[in-house]
């Protein structure tokens, strides 16, 4: 090969790095490709449980909260996962980036609200799984915690889109307030 | 490499290949660039560093595929669910980021610039700018037009104490976003229809 063919060799691969990584990534996200499992409600609650040394709250009452949340929205709400933390220091300037990056690409961000300076924090995660989508939110406030997985059916999701801080806080509430 | 290829091509000379491949090369990366350029979406991960210090922080993030997905399910015979689908029919993303802090001075100029700069890109044009000294609110609209008319739109709105950016993908005009207020995270920018921007964003959803 001689010297001039190599300059030309150079030159191809160079141009061919370039437009490789000019290319734009489609598909999987970068972001998030740490989680063990797809399943995201597992991988949370155990993130929750290593980040800030507790376990979650077992109790007889979370039944009755899984109840609660089927009668108040029978159509809307299916395979509810909840989980609840009480008693545990929650106070965390941010949970976002460790919740993001124990999530799959799978999980898109919708809505993440953090409000009065860390008191209250609420992630709201939706992936799609065949015809339906899943919600998986998580809201922190200092002393307590939950961690809820729902399932919607496609005729939800516009109401989602639309006012994803709302519905995020009305199902945290209901289920929150049945475990009571 | 080289061997491989004349044998493949046996009846092309080296330099003919090595000028089809230059060439290839040269085409696949324009048309990267052009698919770059042809994303009207921001980068807002500069302002992430400002989220510790606010007393509030509100981000939405709402991509094509759950517009489509969400719209195809609203039925057109419904009055109020076929206005809410005309609305978002051409929607190509939603992205919301808002802060409000407790004190003035948090966020500089600085970033503020690191929106606007990725606004200096072709297509991008600024078509509405709302200072008001004595309540000290700014709001600067810019629109991002292409061969195919306005690919999207971008709301800067900022106060002492607060900064909204508002993303918009595909058609979107100011009527459209008037109406979209309220909705989808996006904050009350108290547009009058007809496109003129008032106030700053108040959050009443």
């Amino acid at each position: 090969m001689t010297k001039q063919h190599q300059a030309y060799m150079l030159l191809l691969v160079a141009m061919l790095i370039c437009a490789v990584t000019r290319l734009p990534v489609r598909g999987n996200n970068t972001n998030g490709s740490g989680g063990s499992s797809d399943d995201g409600f597992n991988t949370i609650v155990k993130l929750m449980e290593t980040q800030f040394h507790t376990k979650r709250k077992r109790s007889r009452l979370m039944g009755l909260a899984k109840l609660g949340v089927r009668i108040a929205r029978p159509r809307d709400v299916r395979n509810f996962k909840l989980a609840i933390f009480e008693e545990a220091d929650f106070s965390t300037s941010d949970f976002g980036t460790p919740l993001r990056a124990a999530l799959k690409a799978e999980w898109r961000p919708l809505a993440q609200v953090r409000a009065r300076e860390g008191a209250e924090q609420t992630y709201t995660y939706l992936k799609e799984d065949g015809k339906n989508f899943k919600i998986l939110i998580v809201n922190i406030e200092p002393r307590e915690a939950t961690v809820l997985e729902v399932e919607i059916p496609p005729e939800r999701l516009f109401e989602w889109l639309q006012n994803p801080q709302k519905e995020s806080q009305s199902l945290t509430d209901e289920s929150g307030d049945e475990s009571k | 490499m080289i061997q491989l290829r004349t044998k493949i091509f046996p009846s092309a000379s080296l330099k003919t290949l090595y000028l089809q491949s230059l060439l290839t090369v040269f085409f696949v990366t324009l048309s990267a660039t052009a698919q770059t350029n042809d994303n009207a979406r921001l980068q807002m991960v500069a302002l992430d560093h400002l989220a510790p210090r606010a007393a509030e922080v509100v981000d939405i993030q709402i991509d094509e595929r759950l517009l489509q997905v969400a719209t195809k399910y609203l039925s057109g015979s419904e009055p109020d669910e076929a206005r809410v689908r005309e609305l978002v029919a051409g929607l190509k993303g939603i992205y919301v980021k808002s802060f409000e802090f407790g004190e003035e001075g948090v966020y500089t100029e600085a970033d503020l610039n690191s929106v606007r700069a990725q606004l200096r890109a072709p297509g991008w044009s600024r078509i509405i700018e709302v200072r008001s000294r004595r309540e000290e609110e700014n709001v600067e609209i810019y629109v991002r037009t292409g061969a195919e008319g306005i690919t999207g739109l971008t709301v800067i709105s900022f106060a002492p104490r607060e900064l909204t950016v508002i993303n918009i993908l595909g058609a979107i005009d100011l009527d459209k976003l008037s109406r979209l207020q309220g909705q989808f995270g996006i904050p009350q920018l108290e547009l009058e229809r007809g496109g003129r921007a008032a106030k700053p964003p108040s959050r009443k959803n």
